[in-house]
């Protein structure tokens, strides 16, 4: 009797997971419309920059990979203290998924060496070929921004000498982005990780049918 | 007879209970509810609300050698940051640095020194003329 139990209840489960059809996330930005009616979604353009052990991130590097970016400085005594520690407790909720990449952009080119990347990221005891702490061409950074829904300028009256937006933006596959939280804000955040939960799912789902 | 008076001191312990809980209430309630405050405000983001610091980029509080000496350089750590710091170091070393707190008030600076003893320390109470012959003395 009880293993019939067992199996019923097995069963359920398993059939609420085959027919329960998710709502998948949007592709957010603005879209283009082509002449002849196509629509472009907003798409992270091509990059190149280094990483924290000085070797290349393009994106070659996070192909067939989900990824979340940011912008940050490693002497910001302002926001960026609360949104690595916001980041560290993701990558601690995904610590297993291979199929996640992080890359955090260093809006701070001319302190923010690879050296001082390299630090920072041993400091804070993750894995670097999970975790990219990136630096490169200052107006490349910048105007990546932008495409990241971030925005990040000098400015001398800003703590720490730099202005930006603390978000964390969700790419998916395709270079699109699907979603975005505000990283110093904890209940953005666990709205954010269902979000990432759902993305790999459908990534899991692609691949798998 | 007896039994009057047990229900006397059963009814003597209820009420000697309530008033140890009103006194053990009393006693959870920090007394430096400003140097709290700016603490929050200030410095929590990066050692923690409770002082443990954040992986290895930010320092736990608890464990701060400046904590031990109440008064003296706990004062000149928080108005100049890693500027001081690297000053007793003798440089600067690959730490991330800590800004200064040029904008907090002797006695500002004073509350918060207090609260950390309180709730991280030796619970010692520093006095605003130490903070401010300490303060006068960070630069040498
Ligand atoms: C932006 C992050 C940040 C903020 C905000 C900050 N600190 Fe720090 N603090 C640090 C870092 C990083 C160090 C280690 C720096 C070094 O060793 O040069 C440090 C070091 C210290 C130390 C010495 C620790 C030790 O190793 O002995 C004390 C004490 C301290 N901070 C107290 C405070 C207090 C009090 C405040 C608020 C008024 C504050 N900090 C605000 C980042 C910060």
């Amino acid at each position: 009797m009880r293993y019939l139990l067992g199996s019923v209840v097995v069963f359920i489960l398993l059939w609420s997971c085959q027919t329960q059809s998710e709502t998948k996330l949007p592709i957010l930005g603005i879209p283009d419309i082509t002449e002849n009616g196509d629509t472009l979604h907003h798409t992270i353009p091509e990059f190149n920059f280094i990483d924290q052990n000085g070797e290349p991130v393009t994106k070659e590097t996070v192909e067939g990979k989900v990824y979340i970016a940011d912008f940050f400085f490693t002497s910001c005594p302002s926001i960026c203290p609360i949104m690595t520690r916001e980041m560290k407790r993701i990558y601690q909720q995904f610590e297993e998924e291979d199929q996640l990449m992080f890359i955090s952009h260093s809006i701070d080119t001319r302190h923010d060496s690879v050296p001082v990347l390299k630090a920072y990221a041993d400091r804070l005891n993750i894995d670097h070929d999970k975790w990219k702490f990136v630096t490169g061409d200052k107006s490349e950074i910048y105007s990546i921004a932008n495409d990241y829904f971030n925005v990040a300028f000098e400015d001398e009256d800003a703590p720490g000498g730099y202005d930006h937006s603390g978000r964390f933006i969700l790419i998916d596959l395709n270079g699109h982005i699907r979603a975005f939280c505000d990283g110093t804000d904890p209940e953005s955040v666990d709205v954010f990780m269902k979000d990432i939960r759902k993305l790999l799912r459908e990534v899991n789902q692609n691949s798998t049918g | 007879m007896v039994r009057f008076h047990a229900m006397r001191l059963r009814k003597f312990n209820f009420l000697m209970v309530i008033v140890g809980f009103i006194f053990a209430a009393e006693g959870c309630h920090q007394p430096f509810a400003q140097g709290q405050a700016l603490y929050d405000a200030n410095c929590s983001r990066c050692h923690g609300m409770d002082g443990q610091g954040f992986e290895n980029l930010y320092p736990g509080i608890l464990e701060s050698p400046y904590l031990m000496t109440a008064g003296s350089g706990l004062a000149c750590v928080i108005v100049h940051g890693s500027d001081y710091l690297d000053e007793k170091r003798g440089g600067p070393g690959d730490e991330i640095p800590m800004p200064e707190n040029k904008h907090l008030t002797p006695v500002e600076v004073l509350n918060i020194i207090n609260y950390l003893s309180w709730e991280f320390g030796s619970r010692e109470t520093t006095t605003i003329d130490q903070v401010m012959r300490a303060m006068e003395g960070c630069k040498e």
